[in-house]
């Protein structure tokens, strides 16, 4: 069944949220997590990313990629760089970032300050990676491949500035020692992906 | 054939991709060099655009305190902006205080110059210059904490309380300083003490503790804003946990020899016996002068002596009741340990002023 872009972008960010439901991107919520306004932050320079990362993509893989998207031309019948996808995403993402932080820094002392420095830790994040690569597995058209590279970005915004709010909390709990910091932390994530499950009923795209 | 091709191809995509980015990097990062001015003019260098201040001033030969080597985590290396980029990044804030904010105070370690840049320096850091200290005596006094002695060729003033950074040899030469407390008092001029804390993999802790007798260091220092008022009706309130029994030695000494009459009392916390470092000579000193209190509590193991069981503000929150004259605080030692004690002090109604503190 074909989903529109809107109930895409939704179900990315709650009932298919790329943190709680993926699994992805994990070292960078991790890390970044124990403040508030840096989370919010690194959720922004996230879906940034994720959202341009996911056009660019698209149309890379649906004009050159694919299985015969250069059929057109003669001597190029037969070409198949679909196995070489990965790679190529991994490239385009971080090459796309490198360029942005550059731009970035450039023009605007501002936007760098609130966006520029986190992009760096971005480059090989596997959340924008992996919202790429479900995007051709689920086969979304170029619209809601933007709306779920956007929702996803939000999905894990939502998902790191509530840790952030869970940790500042638990600064004042007592934690058995050896699980403090990284280990609370995992089992936090745990707890919250179990309670984004409820979400599931809503919609849900596979 | 069109294997290879789709090869040659691919090869194409990621040549093109990286070639893109090299050329954008080439038309986008600012060349050249960038003139960083010191105290209204005292100074002026001709630096590379994109290193740290930190870096930059260290390369000049000047000395302002890093406790972290530039990882931005201690909050020592503050800089005062005059003009250039004020605005300090999200992490940075965590160190900085309201007012740091408003004056365009910033940590020069996290700050990268892109423009022309004016800052202000204390003077002192102006003036701090690489010493040599050779060490007399190294004895460990728990399982790992050291006494490491120095003797001095020069002598060295400083205020009870004060910290040195010791330069830890290593790759990158001249910029990786750890901040030590001097544990010795500051009539003692031509020698200094320090207690050095080993932590596993500390590339400072572990240089401090395989040093022998006779060998060099060299560091810079004194720094530290603490000042002990030596009125003698300003009652003096001393808080440390682990080794922030450093700093506390120095000021109890200091402070017994030179202010016989000042009211002091030295609450010292740790996790089990062994932790309580020197306890026999500050009992030793409790005993002689009668204005000196000492009181030690241990939070872990505890059966068979009578000692007082508990964190450290517990002890306080039950026996501390602050003086109707002008009293100082100064705590020193594990950031929870910190901000534990002040939020005792401040129900105690001790005003925030009033309170200094160090976070190991
Ligand atoms: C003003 C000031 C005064 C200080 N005075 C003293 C003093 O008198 N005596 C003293 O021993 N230290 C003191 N310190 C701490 C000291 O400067 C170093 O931070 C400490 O010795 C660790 O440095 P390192 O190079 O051994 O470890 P690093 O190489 O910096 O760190 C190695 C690893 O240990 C961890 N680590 C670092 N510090 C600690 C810690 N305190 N507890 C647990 N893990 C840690 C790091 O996260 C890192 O993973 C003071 C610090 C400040 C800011
Ligand atoms: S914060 Fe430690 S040197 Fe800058």
């Amino acid at each position: 069944m074909e989903h529109s872009p809107v109930l895409i972008l939704i179900a990315a960010v709650l009932t298919n949220n790329i943190v709680f439901s993926g699994f992805l991107g994990m070292c960078s919520f991790i890390a970044l997590s124990r403040r508030i306004d840096t989370a919010v932050g690194m959720g922004f320079a996230v879906t940034f990313v994720s959202t341009f990362t996911t056009a660019l993509n698209w149309l890379i893989y649906h004009y050159v990629l694919k299985h015969g998207a250069l059929s057109g031309v003669s001597f190029l019948d037969g070409v198949n760089l679909e196995p070489f996808t990965m790679i190529v995403f991994i490239a385009v993402i971080a090459s796309f970032v490198q360029v942005v932080e550059l731009i970035i820094q450039r023009i605007s002392h501002s936007l760098y300050q609130a966006l520029g420095i986190f992009l760096p830790l971005i480059t090989v994040n596997c959340a924008i990676l992996g919202v790429s690569l479900f995007m051709v597995i689920r086969g979304y058209g170029f619209i809601s491949s933007v709306a779920f590279g956007f929702g996803s970005g939000l999905g894990w915004m939502l998902a790191i500035v509530l840790m952030a709010g869970l940790r500042r909390k638990m600064r004042f709990s007592k934690i058995p020692p050896g699980l403090e910091g990284i280990g609370i932390t995992m089992i936090t994530t745990g707890i919250l992906a179990m309670i984004f499950m409820v979400f599931n009923g809503m919609v849900r795209i596979n | 054939m069109s294997f290879l091709l789709s090869v040659l191809i691919f090869i194409l995509i990621i040549t093109t991709l990286s070639g893109g980015v090299l050329v954008f990097t080439r038309l986008l990062t600012p060349k050249g060099q960038i003139k960083l001015n010191i105290n209204n003019s005292q100074k002026i260098f001709s630096v590379n655009r994109g290193e740290t201040l930190l870096n930059l001033l260290y390369s000049n030969s000047i000395f302002i305190p890093s406790g972290c080597g530039g990882k931005g985590s201690c909050g020592l290396c503050k800089v005062k902006i005059i003009s250039g980029e004020k605005t300090p990044h999200p992490h940075e804030q965590e160190f900085l205080s309201a007012s740091d904010m408003k004056n365009g105070v910033r940590l020069s370690c996290q700050m990268k110059l892109f423009a022309d840049t004016s800052v202000e320096i204390s003077k002192d850091f102006l003036d701090a210059k690489l010493r040599i200290a050779v060490l007399e005596k190294t004895t460990m006094v728990t399982g790992d904490i050291r006494e490491i002695i120095f003797s001095l060729p020069e002598p060295l003033y400083f205020n009870c309380g004060q910290y040195i950074q010791v330069l830890i040899p290593g790759d990158d030469q001249d910029k990786n300083f750890r901040a030590y407390s001097i544990a010795s008092p500051s009539e003692e001029t031509l020698r200094f003490a320090l207690n050095v804390k080993l932590i596993q993999g500390g590339m400072g802790s572990t240089y401090l503790h395989s040093l022998k007798e006779g060998e060099q260091i060299q560091f810079t220092g004194p720094y530290g804003e603490w000042m002990v008022d030596a009125s003698e009706t300003t009652d003096l309130l001393l808080v440390g946990g682990g080794v922030g029994m450093a700093p506390m030695r120095s000021i109890v000494q200091t402070v017994l020899s030179t202010n016989p009459r000042k009211k002091v009392t030295f609450f010292f916390g740790g996790c089990t016996l062994n932790d309580l470092l020197f306890r026999d000579d500050f009992e030793r000193l409790a005993s002689e002068y009668k204005n000196f209190t000492y009181i030690c509590a241990v939070s872990d193991e505890l059966k068979e002596c009578t000692e007082r069981k508990g964190f450290i503000h517990k002890a306080i929150s039950d026996e501390y009741s602050p003086p109707s004259s002008d009293c100082q605080v100064f705590l020193c030692g594990p950031p929870v340990m910190i901000d534990a004690v002040n939020d005792v002090l401040i129900d105690k109604g001790i005003e925030e002023k009033d309170i200094f503190y160090d976070k190991f």
